[in-house]
C-alpha cells in the first residue's frame, strides 16, 4: 500500500534530463511552479504544457508510470473541480440541472484550477523521478548553504533527509514484523470501526518508537566513530559540477519564463 | 612505541541518567596491545567489553587513568579525531552503523568526514568494497542486502578511514553462520595485511583464531595470554560461565583418561590430524 506512492521516488534512467545537475532541476522546478501561477490565459497553459511534454519526453519516464502514482491526487483535484463548477457564481448561465447551476465564470475558475494543479503536481514530480534521493539532498544542502550564514541548518537539513531517506524501509520492515508478531498473537487490525482500530495500532506503534530511539543512539554513535563533526572540515566523493548541458537546460529556463511573463502582460 | 594502544590503570564509571546512580563498569585496567597483532576480547554480558571498546574510539573518556592509541593521549581533545581515525570501531548491530541508502556513499562518510579530496574518496570506496568482496554491490541499497554483506559493508567504511587499527565489537553476533564465517574471514585478511586488530566477541573459536586473548570479568581482566594458556585454565573459563572450544575440551577429557594430547592444540583440524596419527 505505501509502496504504491510514486511521488518523491525515482525512476532510474540515463537521459539528458537525469544527468542535469540537481541545483539546476531543483530551480527549474521551483521557476516552473512560480510560472503557472503567472500563467492566466489558454496560450499560457499551452505553453507550460508543452513545457512539461518536453521534459517527460526527454526523460524517457513512461506516461503510465508518472500518472500511477498520483491517482489519489487526482481524485482530490477531481472533486475540487466540481465544488469550484457549482459553487463559483457569475457570468452566464451554462446548465441548469434542478437547483444545481454552472455559470461561465465557474467553469473557467474550475479548468484554471485543474490545469494549474495537475501541472504543478506532474511537473515537481519530474524532479523526484529523475534525480536520485541522495543527489537531491546534496542539491538542497547547496542551494541553501550560502543561507547558513544567517542561521539556516543547510547542512543539518541535508544530513537528516539522508538519514531519513536510509531509514525509512528499515521502518517499515520492522513495522511489518512488529505487526506479523501481534498479529501471531491475535491482534487484529483490520475489523471494528475507526477507534478501535486506531486503539489496536497502539502495540505496534510503541515498540516502533522504542525501535527508532535504539536506532538513532546505536547511530549517532557510529557516526561518531567515523568522525563525523558536522558540515565543516567536510568533503564529498561526488563534487557537483556544473557542465554545458546545465548552461543550456538554464537559458532554455530563461527563455520560457520570458515566455510566460510576456504573455501574461500583452495578452 | 611499538605498542597501538596502551591502556593504563583505566577506570570507568557510568553515571544512571534516571537514578543518577553510579556504575563501576570498569573497575582498573591495564595493558598493552601490539601494532599489527590480533587479540580476542571474551567475557559474559556486562563484564565492560564494550566499554572498553569505547574507551579505545574515545567515545567515552576514562573517568581516570589513561588511554594512549598510537601514542595520542584520548583525554586529550585535541587528539580525538586522530584518534578515531587511527582506531576505527565496527559494531554489533549491521544496520544501525550505515549512514546512506547507496551502498558506496555509505562508505565514503568516514572520509568525507575528514575532508580527504574526491579523487582519493573515490580510490579508498572502490579499494575498500574491493576488500570486502563488496564491489559488484556498490550502488546498490544496504536494505536490500543480507546481514552478512551489511556488515561487510560497515567494515569497509572503517577501512576507507585507513585506521591503524579496528575495533570490532561483537560483529558477528547477529549474523547467521555463513555471515560469520565471510566477517571472520575478512577480518583475519585484514590483519594479514598489518593492521591491529581487536575483536570483541563470545564465540570461542572466533577467539582461537586470535594470537592473544584477553578474558574479562566484572570490570578487570582475569586472564590474559595466548589462546592456549587461557583455555587451560577450563576451571575458572566454566566459573564465569564462559563455554570452552570443543576441541580444547576433547583434550582436557582425552588427558583425564591418560591420552596425552599437546597443550597447543586448539582447533579442530589440528586435533583431527593428531588424533589420525595418535597410536
Ligand atoms: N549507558 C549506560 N549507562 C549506565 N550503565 C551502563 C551503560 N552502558 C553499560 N552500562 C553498564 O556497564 C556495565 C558494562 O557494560 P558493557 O560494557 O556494555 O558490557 P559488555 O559489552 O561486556 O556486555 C554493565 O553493568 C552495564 O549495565
Ligand atoms: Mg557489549
Amino acid at each position: 500500500m505505501l509502496r504504491d506512492i510514486t511521488l518523491g521516488q525515482y525512476y532510474p534512467g540515463e537521459s539528458w534530463i537525469h544527468r542535469l545537475d540537481p541545483r539546476v532541476k531543483i530551480i527549474a522546478a521551483l521557476v516552473y511552479v512560480a510560472a503557472l501561477f503567472i500563467v492566466d490565459n489558454l496560450i499560457g497553459f499551452a505553453i507550460a504544457l508543452a513545457a512539461l511534454a518536453a521534459v517527460i519526453i526527454i526523460s524517457k519516464v513512461p506516461l503510465s508510470f508518472i500518472l500511477k502514482g498520483l491517482k489519489l491526487i487526482f481524485l482530490i483535484i477531481i472533486f475540487t473541480v466540481i465544488m469550484n463548477l457549482f459553487m463559483i457564481k457569475g457570468g452566464d448561465v451554462l446548465v441548469e440541472i434542478g437547483p444545481l447551476s454552472i455559470e461561465e465564470k465557474g467553469l473557467y475558475t474550475a479548468f484554471f484550477m485543474a490545469a494549474r494543479l495537475i501541472l504543478l503536481i506532474i511537473g515537481s514530480s519530474m524532479l523526484t523521478l529523475t534525480t536520485k534521493p541522495i543527489s537531491l539532498t546534496d542539491g538542497i544542502e547547496a542551494l541553501l548553504s550560502p543561507f547558513s550564514k544567517i542561521g539556516v541548518p543547510a547542512h543539518e537539513l541535508a544530513m537528516m533527509m539522508t538519514i531519513a531517506l536510509r531509514f525509512i524501509p528499515t521502518l517499515l520492515e520492522e513495522t511489518d514484523k512488529i505487526m506479523k508478531a501481534q498479529q501471531a498473537r491475535g491482534a487484529d487490525f483490520e475489523s471494528g470501526n475507526l477507534i478501535s482500530r486506531a486503539k489496536s495500532l497502539i502495540p505496534i506503534l510503541i515498540p516502533l518508537f522504542i525501535g527508532a530511539f535504539r536506532i538513532a543512539h546505536d547511530l549517532a554513535m557510529a557516526m561518531e566513530a567515523r568522525c563525523y563533526r558536522g558540515g565543516q572540515h567536510r568533503s564529498r566523493m561526488n563534487a557537483m559540477k556544473l557542465s554545458g548541458r546545465d548552461a543550456a537546460a538554464s537559458v532554455m529556463l530563461a527563455v520560457f519564463l520570458a515566455a510566460v511573463i510576456v504573455i501574461r502582460i500583452v495578452l | 612505541m611499538n605498542d597501538m594502544i596502551r591502556i593504563d590503570d583505566l577506570v570507568f564509571k557510568y553515571t544512571r541518567d534516571d537514578t543518577g546512580e553510579e556504575v563501576n563498569a570498569i573497575k582498573g585496567v591495564s595493558f598493552a596491545i601490539e601494532k599489527g597483532s590480533f587479540t580476542a576480547i571474551i567475557g559474559r554480558n556486562g563484564s565492560g567489553k564494550s566499554t572498553l571498546a569505547k574507551n579505545i574510539n574515545a567515545l567515552l573518556l576514562p573517568t581516570s587513568g589513561f588511554v594512549y592509541v598510537n601514542g595520542y593521549n584520548t583525554s586529550i581533545q585535541e587528539n580525538l579525531w586522530d584518534v578515531r581515525q587511527s582506531a576505527a570501531m565496527v559494531f554489533q548491530n549491521p544496520d544501525n552503523q550505515i549512514v546512506s541508502s547507496i551502498v558506496e556513499d555509505d562508505v565514503a562518510f568516514g572520509p568525507e568526514n575528514l575532508g580527504v579530496e574526491s579523487a582519493e574518496i573515490r580510490r579508498r570506496v572502490d579499494e575498500s568494497l574491493k576488500a570486502v568482496n563488496m564491489y559488484h554491490n556498490r550502488k546498490k541499497a544496504p536494505h536490500m542486502l543480507s546481514g552478512g554483506q551489511k556488515q561487510r559493508i560497515a567494515i569497509a567504511g572503517a577501512i576507507a578511514m585507513k585506521p591503524d587499527c579496528i575495533v570490532f565489537d561483537e560483529p558477528t553476533a547477529m549474523l547467521d553462520p555463513k555471515g560469520r564465517s565471510e566477517v571472520m574471514a575478512i577480518i583475519n585478511s585484514l590483519n594479514e595485511e598489518g593492521i591491529t586488530v581487536i575483536l570483541i566477541t563470545h564465540f570461542m573459536e572466533e577467539a582461537a583464531e586470535a594470537d592473544r586473548v584477553i578474558i574479562m570479568d566484572d570490570g578487570v581482566v582475569r586472564l590474559d595470554g595466548t589462546p592456549e594458556e587461557v583455555f587451560s585454565h577450563a576451571d575458572e573459563l566454566r566459573e564465569m560461565n564462559l563455554d570452552i572450544p570443543m576441541p580444547v575440551e576433547l583434550a582436557r577429557r582425552l588427558r583425564a583418561r591418560g591420552i596425552d594430547i599437546p597443550a597447543d592444540i586448539i582447533n579442530i583440524e589440528e586435533m583431527v590430524e593428531y588424533l589420525c596419527q595418535y597410536r
